[in-house]
């Protein structure tokens, strides 16, 4: 437990001081406010670039819940390449510093270090999400105010897609601790995250992959009402057997890794 | 207090330690020696539970290593040959950071991290991020990080290498504080010098084997041979292997018109050696003993294993 608590606080530390935080945060709130703005003048910019004379903005309608489909999208593909490079060094990197010789040497419990780094950005990231989403639904709402999203719908997204991140972060970690270089993890974290939802269109375990949640966002969010396509929490079940596993994983190889 | 038996490590092929077996007694500062690459760093890094070990016995305060990793580690205290800090932090943070990961309650945290930052002259500097601290400096912070837990056993692997001279001599006075209090210091160390002002045993490492062991005034009193230095007054061509044809000289080392008669038997060297130099058409000028020191030994332990 002295270990978690150290590591909890040092991580926070490092988040802020090495501008993870920062990073992570900034990408998830700029796109939280330009992606409205962005839909907002699509019509006007593609109406410059071919000269056509038609009102676009009767043939391109965006609503709000369009708007915040189009920030899961983007949050989903930039937003987690983002953050998969902001923590692929989060175990590796401090590994091959040799950062663990002074914790190890004092008897740090390794399972102290990988929960205390997965708590950290599980609980930072959920809330940049929070915020994120916040904000789009605002601007979204501002912007186009013909429809809107039920909030609780949102509620539901940021919560889901906080699952679907936490999963990943717990990937990154178990893969930067398998990994001697920090870009291996990196890239490797890229690889099974994009490719984990074609699993799901070439074997029936569409439900059981994290994805699924990101699926079942999109769904609610077009509809405007929380009903999914099966029972979802059997996918956070899954997911919350996942992360259990990564992270034992990463503690077992971080007690088998030799690092001094 | 630290017992090794038998112990063996290797990389591949590469065997780094080749059954080692020493006895370390409480309270004593045991200097470890040897060239780069001799098995030193290993068999620090197994003595702080850093690497496993092949086979062998790992024995601290009479509880096994592999069983008992985390218990051991309480009570001990390890200041690596190149310490690494997280950057972003201070010395004070840092000592904190130390302090939660050992369970310390924040008042003792604080006490213990003032009082520690003054021993080791880094008072002014605790705010100042590590990142930006020189290498005598990190140096500093490490040892005050290696005995944060009050460590019964201490492990330091050239704790001095990279400091300056008032550096060096700050980090051997601490070392002699620790001494009095009762802590058995376990040095690495390539400045020999060092070992003889703290050390009471010491172990020469060479190619993983154990080359010579035991209290440093017994191998002074075994191993240390007289040095004679004879100057010429003229050229001291073809002296020096006239001389090394007797059997009690082994080695000769010239400069100048200066030689440096390394000897074998020191009685013998006592009553011929003068006589020996006299009968050359060369006047001395001066003849002087000197008593070799511990750098003497240690090459010849080394130089006789190759």
């Amino acid at each position: 437990m002295n270990s978690f608590k150290a590591y909890l606080l040092k991580e926070f530390k490092e988040g802020i001081r090495s501008y993870k935080f920062l990073i992570i945060g900034v990408a998830i709130i700029i796109f939280a406010i330009l992606d409205p703005i962005m839909l907002k003048l699509l019509p006007r910019i593609l109406a410059s670039q071919s000269n056509i004379a038609l009102p676009l903005d009767e043939f391109i309608k965006v609503s709000q819940g369009a708007a915040l489909q189009n920030y899961l999208k983007d949050i989903n593909q930039i937003i987690n390449i983002v953050i998969i490079f902001s923590l692929m060094g989060i175990l590796s990197d401090e590994a091959k510093e040799k950062m663990l010789v002074f914790p190890y040497s004092k008897g740090a419990s390794k399972a102290g270090i990988v929960l205390g780094k997965f708590t950290n950005y599980a609980i930072a990231i959920s809330v940049f999400l929070t915020f994120g989403f916040m904000i789009n639904y605002y601007y979204a709402g501002v912007l186009f105010p013909d429809s809107f999203i039920n909030f609780r719908v949102v509620l539901v997204v940021v919560g889901l897609s906080s699952i679907y991140f936490i999963f990943n972060i717990s990937l990154i970690i178990l893969l930067s601790s398998v990994f001697k270089k920090g870009i291996w993890a990196g890239m490797s974290s890229i690889g099974i995250i994009f490719l984990l939802p074609l699993l799901g269109k070439i074997l029936p375990i569409k439900r059981y992959l994290p994805s699924y949640l990101i699926d079942q966002c999109n769904k609610i969010l077009a509809l405007n009402n929380i009903t999914f396509d099966y029972n979802v929490l059997t996918t956070i079940l899954g997911i919350t057997i996942y992360v259990i596993i990564l992270n034992v994983t990463s503690i077992w190889v971080m007690n088998g890794k030799e690092i001094a | 207090m630290i017992e090794l038996k038998e112990l063996y490590k290797k990389y591949g092929s590469h065997i780094v330690l080749n059954g080692i077996s020493l006895d370390v007694k409480k309270g004593s500062v045991f200097g470890f020696l040897g060239h780069n690459g001799a098995g030193k760093s290993t068999t620090m890094n197994i003595l702080t539970g850093l690497i496993n070990y092949d086979s062998g016995i790992v024995r601290i305060n009479g509880k096994d290593m592999k069983s008992n990793k985390n218990e051991i580690m309480k009570n001990v205290g390890y200041l690596p040959e190149t310490p690494k800090f997280y950057p972003y932090m201070n010395a004070y943070e840092y000592l904190s950071f130390i302090g939660n990961l050992s369970g310390y309650s924040k008042k003792e945290i604080r006490n213990r991290s003032k009082e520690l930052l003054k021993q080791v002259k880094l008072e002014s500097a605790e705010k100042r991020r590590i990142g930006g601290y020189s290498r005598g400096m990190k140096q500093r912070l490490g040892l005050a990080v290696s005995i944060f837990n009050k460590p019964e056993i201490l492990f330091l692997d050239e704790p001095s290498s990279a400091l300056d001279p008032e550096g060096r001599r700050e980090i051997i006075e601490i070392i002699q504080n620790l001494k009095k209090q009762d802590i058995t210091v376990f040095l690495s160390t390539h400045i020999l010098n060092d070992v003889e002002r703290v050390c009471d045993e010491v172990v020469i490492l060479n190619d993983g084997e154990i080359a010579l062991q035991g209290k440093l005034n017994k191998i002074k009193e075994d191993y240390i041979l007289p040095v004679y230095d004879i100057e010429f007054e003229n050229s001291i061509e073809n002296i020096k292997e006239l001389l090394l044809k007797e059997s009690w000289i082994y080695n000769i080392h010239e400069k100048n018109k200066l030689i440096s008669v390394y000897v074998k038997d020191r009685d013998t060297a006592k009553k011929q050696l003068l006589k020996l130099v006299s009968r050359f058409d060369n006047p001395v000028t001066s003849y002087s003993m000197r008593k070799s020191n511990l750098e003497d030994i240690f090459l010849r332990v080394v130089n006789k294993n190759e």
